[in-house]
């Protein structure tokens, strides 16, 4: 009931001075937009990061045999059944493919470059990598026995080199003596990561076995369609028996640098979050003190009349709750709504040779999470709270005779 | 016999004791019974808001007891005394004192919604009081839009409408033109002598020293008369 009350009051209370309660109420509305646009940002790239890097060629959950990240050869791979299929509940799976993967040299008439070969399915990579999402000039692969050779657009610009060229590719077959292999540049694709485009390039992978006098893969990859499926999905590899002996990796295993930088977007949020509180918590806590030392009489009042002291200090954090709560309204709604305007991407193009260097995209979609509004509201709530407390308690500490006579 | 309201004894209040002493009240003795009207006059310092505001819990004296409706006041803490002013006493002040921000009616609602009075029951009795002091048609009136003689009386509403004990009044006519004073004063005494309102006030002003059924006189913190109507 005197909850009630107390709200009552402290909703009219702030009535009483729009004008500067209103500007309170903006300054906390652009400090939150700022927190949910730099949020929105923060989980764009983190999430850019993270699909890059799962689609190049990792998925979520890769097998390697011992040996093979330090020297990447046929001497570390192994054999996989054609009837083996991944014991991992098929709601779950994007899709997974086995490959082989083997540094090369490629050879145009112009430039000789090292690059990564690998053979795909190309019909498996379409939901697993971002072969499946690149573009690609001249024709892709037909299938796993195509011996078309497509590359990045990146690297044929390197090699001084297009589309139906011919290039030598140099790589070492299962015997250990290096094979030289003729190919015809089918394709370019154009990833929009340059990183990328510039290393890797795709043959069918039997024909690439047949090359190499092999019938085993370097790796399975798969890919999910949820990072949550992505434990139960290392367990079930790990388990097994095609595997055994093999090592199962996640994909921040495979990359640590950049499964810290994801980490490290979390962590963003939280120093965004606590820059522009402590700016709005002293506007805050300014208003609140002025609210308060303007009302010393009408305070001493109310003590005069029966409010418990707890009651008064009630009032004053109630009052700064209801500031910040609409003052979130207004900022979410502003906040979603440029994100909204933005929702086709913002061009860093200017950048992106900065932002390659971390592996970024040069268009940033900004990308808000209903988690992280939910997370910025409570913190919010809880930082205004405890920047209500020094005026609330400055309010109940005031003794009513003497806020009376002041 | 009448129940004993009010009982002081030997009741002092020094302000700044290690410093500058000021004896505002020295071993003042006093009682009034349940039903009495009560005036305390007498010069500026003289000790009479002094006498009030230990009698209303917002003061504690360096020496002396005070007992309220039975309640000792001596030895409370802050919450207890919030309690007994708010269950026991009604106050009513020179400056009106409404909440600003309420209506009438609800300035009158105030005390008892902190009491947790149900809404029905506080609007029924609200709005029986402000028809009592004549105000019924104002009730949804904010104090600003209301007269200094109106809001005393919303005052007066407010302090009398959980039945208190005891209704104290700070020199409630110092604000107030003869007219509106003599309107307060048919007030009190109506509730006075109707409702056995139970009433102390502090004033200077003689007209309202002559509403008063008994009149306490102060000077340098002593009582030096107490006269009663017969």
């Amino acid at each position: 009931m005197e909850l009630k009350l107390l709200s009552q009051l402290a909703y009219r209370n702030l009535w009483r001075h729009r004008r500067r309660n209103g500007l309170l109420l903006l300054s906390i509305g652009f400090g939150v937009v700022g927190i949910v646009f730099a949020s929105s940002f923060i989980r764009s790239f983190q999430g850019s990061m993270q699909i890059d890097v799962i689609a190049a060629l990792n998925g979520h959950v890769k097998v390697l045999a011992p040996g093979y990240q330090d020297d990447p050869s046929l001497n570390y791979s192994f054999e996989l059944e054609e009837a083996w299929h991944p014991d991992v509940p098929l709601e779950q799976v994007m899709g997974w493919t086995a490959r082989v993967s083997l540094p090369a040299v490629v050879m145009s008439e112009r430039e000789t470059r090292g690059l990564e070969l690998v053979g795909v399915d190309p019909d498996a990579e379409l939901a697993i990598s971002f072969l499946g999402e690149s573009e690609i000039e001249g024709e892709g692969l037909d299938g796993p026995d195509d011996g078309k050779l497509v590359i990045g657009a990146d690297l044929a610009r390197r090699l001084q080199t297009d589309v139906g060229r011919r290039v030598v590719v140099i790589t070492e077959g299962s015997d250990g003596q290096s094979r030289e292999i003729g190919y015809r540049i089918a394709g370019l694709y154009r990833s929009g990561q340059p990183a990328v485009e510039s290393v890797i390039a795709f043959t069918g992978v039997n024909n690439l076995q047949q090359h190499l006098d092999t019938s085993s893969f370097t790796e399975v990859s798969m890919r999910l369609y949820d990072d949550e499926f992505e434990s139960a999905a290392k367990d079930a590899f790990v388990a097994d028996g095609a595997f055994e002996d093999l090592e199962v990796f996640d994909w921040r295993e495979l990359n640590p640098q950049i499964a810290q930088m994801v980490a490290l977007a979390d962590f963003a949020f939280y120093i965004w979050f606590v820059i522009l509180w402590i700016a709005l918590a002293f506007g805050l806590v300014n208003a609140l003190l002025t609210s308060v030392f303007e009302r010393i009489r009408e305070i001493g009042m109310l003590r005069t009349l029966g409010m418990r002291p707890f009651s008064v200090l009630v009032q004053i954090v109630l009052e700064s709750q209801i500031v910040i709560f609409y003052g979130l309204i207004l900022g979410i709604a502003v906040g979603y709504g440029l994100v909204y305007l933005f929702r086709d991407g913002i061009d860093l193009a200017a950048f992106s040779e900065g932002l390659e260097i971390v592996g970024l995209r040069s268009v940033i979609v900004p990308k808000l999470l209903v988690s992280d509004i939910v997370r910025l509201s409570i913190l919010s709530l809880v930082l205004g709270l405890l920047a209500s407390l020094y005026p609330a308690w400055r309010a109940l500490k005031l003794r009513p005779l003497a806020a009376l006579q002041s | 016999m009448t129940n004993t309201i009010v009982h002081c004894s030997k009741l002092s209040r020094v302000y700044n004791p290690e410093t500058l002493p000021v004896t505002a009240l020295d071993a003042v003795d006093f009682s009034m019974g349940a039903g009495e009207f009560v005036s305390l006059a007498g010069p500026s310092g003289s000790g009479k808001s002094t006498l009030l505001n230990l009698i209303g819990g917002l003061d504690r004296p360096t020496s002396g007891e005070i007992e309220v409706d039975g309640q000792h006041l001596n030895g409370l803490t802050e919450r207890q005394l919030a309690d007994m002013r708010l269950h026991r006493l009604g106050f009513v002040f020179q400056a009106y004192n409404l909440v600003p921000v309420l209506s009438a009616r609800e300035n009158v609602e105030f005390i008892l919604q902190l009491q947790g009075v149900a809404a029905d029951e506080r609007r029924d009795v609200a709005m029986d009081l402000l028809e009592s002091v004549g105000l019924a048609e104002l009730a949804n009136r904010r104090p600003s839009e209301l007269s200094g003689g109106q809001q005393q009386r919303v005052a007066v509403a407010r302090a009398i409408s959980t039945s208190p004990a005891l209704l104290l009044a700070d020199e409630p006519s110092a604000n107030l033109d003869s007219a509106t004073t003599e309107e307060l004063l048919k007030l009190f005494l109506n509730l006075n002598r109707e409702r056995q309102v139970t009433i102390l006030t502090a004033t200077h002003d003689p007209v309202v020293q002559s509403y008063a059924r008994r009149r306490l006189r102060l000077r340098d913190g002593r009582i030096v008369s107490d006269e009663q109507d017969a």
